[in-house]
């Protein structure tokens, strides 16, 4: 497997778009698209979660702040070969069209980290 | 300015054994270990892009690590950006209102650094670091790579 990058980190938030101004105003970082922030090769994503996902469960039980990170590897399908010889639990899932694999957190010791190909 | 992610900050329960995923599984080159005594943490600093994920270890139940680890265990802990200029952004912040840790820099196992309080930042702990010139002999307590 090749890691690239940090793709993103995640923050989450009841409400995104005021978050997303705190880091604009403090950090002075330019918009990289919708909801997200660019810093160097990375960006830093603001979501409002829906009840009963991932992220919604990380701002339910943490509240709110960075919940997520997500590497950009240079291949999904190289990654998952790698991830299943090292007996580490995923799932393949796809957000708005873009396919990722969800690392268990038990894994990743903690972290809910995904894995990407394309940004 | 802010250039990049420097880091962002994992907690674990112990090094070596989150070394089997990070390095071992993810493929992220080890380039430093250190015992920061000051935090009462060992660290070691994993490359990935322009960035580093650093995994950090609490040496005592009563250091800062060390109660994150009971509080909330193994996860996700801080985001710092690098700077070139960690003085002038601590000013900068403090200028705007945010609610600091450190009052001045300090050194860290990144280079100087200084943390903000995530009061005023959405519930993100953010450090920022502006590394260590070429041949500053860093901190004490880095130990050989694993």
């Amino acid at each position: 497997m090749k890691v690239e990058r940090i793709r993103n980190a995640t923050v989450v938030s009841p409400d995104a778009a005021a978050a997303q101004k705190t880091f604009t105003d403090l950090f002075s970082l330019a918009t990289a698209g919708p909801g997200a922030l660019a810093v160097g090769e990375s960006r830093i994503e603001f979501v409002t979660p829906a009840e009963g996902t991932r992220l919604g469960e990380a701002l339910a039980t943490s509240g709110e702040g960075m919940a997520e990170i997500c590497l950009r590897v240079a291949d999904l399908a190289t990654a998952a070969d790698a991830l299943r010889k090292a007996g580490v639990a995923f799932a393949e899932e796809q957000t708005d069209g873009t396919p990722g694999l969800h690392i268990d957190p038990s894994a990743a010791h903690g972290v809910r980290l995904t894995l990407r190909d394309v940004d | 300015m802010l250039s990049r992610i420097h880091h962002i900050g994992v907690v674990v329960r112990d090094l070596e054994q989150a070394y089997g995923f990070w390095r071992n599984t993810l493929g992220l080159p080890v380039h430093k270990v250190a015992t920061v005594k000051d935090q009462d943490v060992r660290a070691a600093l994993l490359t990935v892009g322009e960035s580093e994920i650093e995994l950090l270890q609490p040496l005592s139940d009563q250091s800062g690590i060390g109660k994150f680890l009971a509080k909330r265990g193994e996860g996700l802990h801080h985001l710092c950006f690098a700077t070139d200029d960690v003085g002038a952004e601590l000013e900068g912040a403090r200028d705007k209102g945010t609610r600091l840790i450190d009052k001045q820099p300090r050194p860290g196992l990144a280079g100087m650094i200084c943390f903000l309080h995530p009061a005023s930042t959405r519930g993100v702990l953010v450090e920022y670091a502006e590394p260590y010139p070429p041949g500053h002999p860093g901190l004490p307590g880095e130990e050989p790579l694993p």
